[in-house]
């Protein structure tokens, strides 16, 4: 009889533990358990994230819940599933973010991070948490963002040197997001799924919203360059865009004179979306004014799809609309000083 | 015939007895790499096809002689697959190609000891400087070979870099082309808001890199304090104040004198070295996973030269027109050259020649066909 580590397994339900206690011991579905399963998907699907709740259920309850909704979460889309995998990540990295202040939190946490590929080497605990972590094992699961950036980062003899615990629990968030993202939908045939099983995740699509992504017909996108055109699609089929280029496309956007709540609604394709979130980066960016990088700075970035021949992506339209676009943004410029005039919110 | 088809005809029939005195090409792990061939005009006319060993491929090679062989940097389940998901992507090398840049000291397409020396000092930097010491890997995990006309090939083949996808790619490229800079994350302060003490504050304020750090930090430092690199620094800096300068980044005191706007002083010069390093590189080969690059040790179509593998050690002295021949000195072969410059081959100097018919041994008689300066003599 091996012994499980349970309240391991349910804090970390994603580990080969976790899964090997589900095989030996198989959950009973039942209408309790259903229903558990569904509140760890609805809400993250509907607030982007899951509740930690260890106090409330029983470890072993945890574990099944997430065994139950790996089921249900099969019957989804892609975009729900990427969107659920990314919640079961942030509970799952905040759970390890806090777990150093437990007695045997730091022995746990590198168990959990060793099983996701992280290889932490602890350089000091005190004052401050200080590990090294393998260069491409980083390089993997770094979050594409600025202050990830490899080039900002202490390399030396093949570690990224001194990081810090919140970000060594930032680059496991994405390890199991991309762990989770891979192991769904289970290769189960659908014929093979209990009745309650499909009958829950009808329920729950029953629940998600309806509305169609608002269509920016007000944006005059025929003007826009290819790189900029290529992120709307990208980010209208619920592509995870990087950071970079979601920062680029609101930084163009904004410049490019597109409403804030315009931006805003762009943004809730995003299959991480959450509301509150992007308005306060939207609100951020508004503030901070960047300018918009120049076109080998984009290409750099992996964004660029085009020749375009322009230094920057603002000088598109008029490179190859001339005077006309030149004439439609001074007109849109007029339009909308006046609703600012008017007070108008749109 | 024309005189055209007899030279293509007479390349392919030298190019066939190449591979057939060969015995063993190929890259590793060969069944799961995508292979393209090129013809005497294109250098990449077919591919998704595949070999299921190194057999097989010469085989291949004996009776086709194609001019240009490539293959995948990637290992996929089905490499004749197509379209390209099918193939099933299963890893990658990690693969540099440094090309040397136009040069003014001749025509396009040829080489000169100052272009193909700038590449190859390039090609040292980037496995002295950052392949090693920074990513970690020992020289038996780096391979180099020729790229068959005016650069290298450096190639990792690692479990560790397998894995890496296009944006990890890019990260990476970025980190050896010096692009992304912001020097203000290797100044400690900025990090440290937990500090109330104003004092230690300001004193660590000035803890910036030194030229012994690691990394992209002691980069900077080791340039800054450089007198080679005085052009580049700040005018406050630049004359008599340099020394006091240098004297304080090698401490990490980055403010001994006083330098206005100094974070985007410093993130320029970022930049400057940056470029300095990267501009070599064609990163699309690194990052693009689905690239195929020139097979080592086959002849490339556009020099018949041989893109050679040799030991790291080599590096600093190889040099093509002697350690990449393929062709013998024995036999000789007329030509009609319409114009080369003067070129070296097996240490003997030829040219410059413009619109004359030579008798050349055919190591160089090869270099000037496949260049496409001339053609066979009847
Ligand atoms: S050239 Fe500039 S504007 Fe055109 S696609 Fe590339 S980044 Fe965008
Ligand atoms: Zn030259």
């Amino acid at each position: 009889m091996v012994d499980y580590n349970l309240n391991l397994c349910a804090k970390y339900p994603f580990t080969s533990e976790a899964k090997a206690f589900v095989s030996v011991n198989k959950p009973q579905i039942s209408p309790p358990l259903i229903e558990l399963g569904q509140k760890r998907i609805l809400s993250a699907l509907l607030k982007g994230e899951i509740p930690k709740q260890a106090v409330v259920l029983d470890a072993k309850e945890l574990v099944y819940s997430y065994a139950v909704a790996r089921m249900i979460i099969s019957q989804f889309s892609r975009f729900h599933i990427n969107r659920y995998a990314i919640a079961e990540a942030k509970r799952a990295s905040s759970l390890l973010e806090s777990s150093l202040r437990e007695s045997s939190g730091l022995q746990d946490s590198l168990l959990v991070l060793g099983g996701l590929g992280i290889h932490a080497k602890i350089v000091s605990e005190k004052p401050d948490f200080i590990a090294d972590v393998p260069v491409f094992e980083y390089l993997r699961f770094a979050p594409r963002s600025v202050d990830y950036k490899l080039i900002n980062q202490n390399v030396s003899g093949g570690f990224v040197r001194s990081l810090t615990w919140h970000k060594v629990c930032r680059i496991a968030e994405e390890a199991i997001k991309i762990q989770i993202q891979n192991s769904l939908p289970l290769k189960i045939p659908k014929t093979d799924y209990p009745q309650e099983i499909l009958k829950a995740a009808k329920e729950i699509d029953k629940l998600l919203p309806r509305e169609e992504s608002v269509v920016i017909t007000k944006i005059p996108s025929e003007n826009f360059p290819p790189c900029i055109v290529k992120l709307l699609q990208d980010m209208h089929m619920h592509e995870n865009l990087p950071h970079t280029a979601r920062w680029f496309l609101a930084t163009y956007l904004l410049k490019a004179g597109v409403k804030p709540e315009e931006i805003a609604a762009i943004f809730k394709d995003a299959p991480d979306y959450n509301e509150e979130t992007t308005r306060y980066q939207i609100d951020y960016l508004v503030k901070k004014t960047y300018s918009v990088p120049n076109c080998d700075s984009i290409d750099s970035y992996g964004l660029c799809v085009a020749e375009c021949g322009t230094k920057n992506p603002l000088q598109f339209k008029a490179a190859y609309h001339g005077k006309k676009v030149e004439r439609d943004r001074r007109e849109r410029d007029a339009n909308q000083k006046r609703d600012q005039e008017q007070g108008e919110i749109q | 015939m024309t005189d055209l088809e007899r030279t293509v005809e007479f390349v392919r029939r030298k190019f066939a007895d190449f591979y057939t005195a060969q015995s063993e090409v190929g890259p590793s792990s060969i069944g799961q790499r995508e292979f393209g061939f090129g013809s005497w005009e294109r250098k990449i006319e077919t591919r998704h096809a595949a070999f299921p060993t190194k057999a097989d491929l010469r085989k291949y090679l004996v009776m086709n002689a194609p001019f240009f062989i490539s293959h995948s940097i990637a290992y996929y389940e089905f490499p004749t697959g197509r379209p390209m998901p099918r193939k099933n992507w299963l890893g990658g090398d990690l693969v540099f190609d440094l090309d040397a840049d136009e040069c003014p000291n001749h025509a396009k397409g040829w080489i000169c000891d100052t272009c193909f020396g700038k590449t190859k000092s390039e090609a040292i930097k980037l496995i002295e400087e950052f392949l090693m010491p920074d990513f970690g890997f020992s020289s038996n995990e780096i391979s180099v070979n020729f790229s068959g006309n005016r650069g290298f090939h450096v190639r990792v083949e690692s479990e560790k870099v397998k894995q890496l996808d296009r944006e990890a790619r890019r990260d990476l490229v970025d980190y050896i082309g010096g692009t992304g800079l912001s020097i203000e994350n290797f100044f400690r302060a900025k990090e440290k808001s937990w500090m109330e003490n104003d004092r230690v504050k300001r004193q660590l304020q000035n803890m910036g890199p030194k030229p012994t750090d690691p990394g992209w930090g002691g980069r900077i430092a080791r340039f800054a304090i450089d007198p080679a690199n005085i052009a580049h620094l700040p005018k406050e800096v630049q004359k008599k104040k340099f020394p006091l300068f240098t004297q304080g980044v090698k401490e990490g005191n980055w403010d001994k004198v006083r330098i206005a706007n100094k974070e985007t002083v410093w993130g320029d010069l970022g930049k400057k070295v940056g470029v300095h390093m990267g501009d070599q590189i064609d990163q699309n080969v690194t990052i693009d996973t689905s690239k195929l690059i020139r097979m080592a040790d086959s002849l490339h179509g556009d020099s018949g030269w041989v893109a050679k593998t040799f030991p790291l050690s080599q590096l600093q002295s190889f040099d093509p027109r002697k350690d990449a021949l393929a062709f013998s000195s024995s036999e000789t072969v007329t030509l009609n050259i319409v114009e080369a410059p003067k070129f070296l081959s097996r240490e003997e100097e030829f040219g410059p020649f413009k619109a004359e018919k030579r008798e050349l041994p055919l190591h160089a008689a090869m270099y000037l066909l496949c260049k496409k300066a001339a053609l066979l003599s009847d």
